[in-house]
């Protein structure tokens, strides 16, 4: 009998949570592509990416045992990132605060257009006019989360995902519109 | 649209890029053998607290030395001023 996608993962998921280290490995390949892809949206920098990436399956790591629900691993994963994300983003603020004065590489943006297309460029600079929760909001439905998972990830309802995430959009579209056309 | 879901896929695919190619073994290495990697929040701020707290201690501790020396100084000067008052009274 074929098993679907979701009962592999659940089934990968409870080895993992009984430490078997084969499952934590093929758990962290399976997603470490698109785990990278919401933090470089969220964080708009793609050097801290290993980084952050890192931090948020560290957490995976010691936290999957306690995850009460394996077939909602997918969201968890994805709250974990948003959070490890956020918290990262505030420490980058509170070191601002503290060492105003520091030349901080995180201020250096990155050379446009070194490396990246035109609609990379786009994409990133539009990103960066918006607010790190709609970013979040944004790479959360990009990822494939549904609304009412965006709303339990936000403890808010689906009207008010819906409705952030519209705003969101059209601000979204609209910064970049206006870079691509510039 | 078109152009922005192609945009989406090359933010991936370059965030794809970013990570070493050991990335999950590497992780789970870093897992095993470091108890807490990230400081959370609470512990920056519970951490600029107990700064807060034993400058103010120092403060204090420097202000009261330094206030006891200055009284001290002073008490002996004016224990001349005196002296020399009561010198030149009895000579009188």
């Amino acid at each position: 009998m074929d098993k679907s996608p979701t009962t592999e993962l659940v089934d990968l998921v409870r080895r993992a949570q009984r430490g078997d280290e084969l499952a934590l490995h093929d758990l962290i390949v399976s997603y470490q592509n698109r785990v990278a892809g919401f933090v470089y949206a969220m964080m708009n920098r793609s050097d801290v990416v290993e980084d952050i990436s890192q931090q948020v399956f560290i957490k995976m790591v010691r936290a999957i045992p306690g995850l009460q629900a394996p077939a909602q691993f997918e969201s968890w994963l994805f709250r974990l990132a948003r959070n490890t994300c956020i918290d990262h983003l505030r420490r980058q603020k509170l070191r601002r605060i503290f060492l105003p004065f520091e030349p901080e590489h995180e201020d250096v943006a990155e050379p446009a257009g070194a490396v990246d297309t035109e609609e990379l460029d786009a994409l990133r600079h539009a990103l960066g006019q918006l607010r790190p929760q709609d970013r979040a909001l944004i790479a959360l439905v990009q990822e494939g989360r549904s609304h009412a998972e965006i709303a339990e990830t936000l403890k808010t309802s689906v009207a008010a995902v819906k409705a952030r995430l519209h705003r969101a959009r059209e601000q979204l579209k609209e910064h970049y519109n206006s870079d691509n056309e510039n | 649209m078109k152009t922005e879901l192609h945009a989406w896929n090359q933010l991936r695919d370059k965030a794809a890029a970013q990570l070493h190619p050991q990335f999950a073994h590497n992780v789970l290495r870093v897992a095993r053998t470091t108890s807490e990697v990230v400081p959370s929040l609470l512990s920056y701020v519970t951490l600029s607290a107990a700064t807060l707290v034993v400058c103010f201690f120092a403060l204090t501790y420097v202000n009261h030395v330094s206030v006891s020396q200055d009284q001290a100084r002073q008490a002996s000067d004016w224990q001349q001023v005196i002296s020399v008052d009561e010198d030149s009274l009895s000579m009188q």
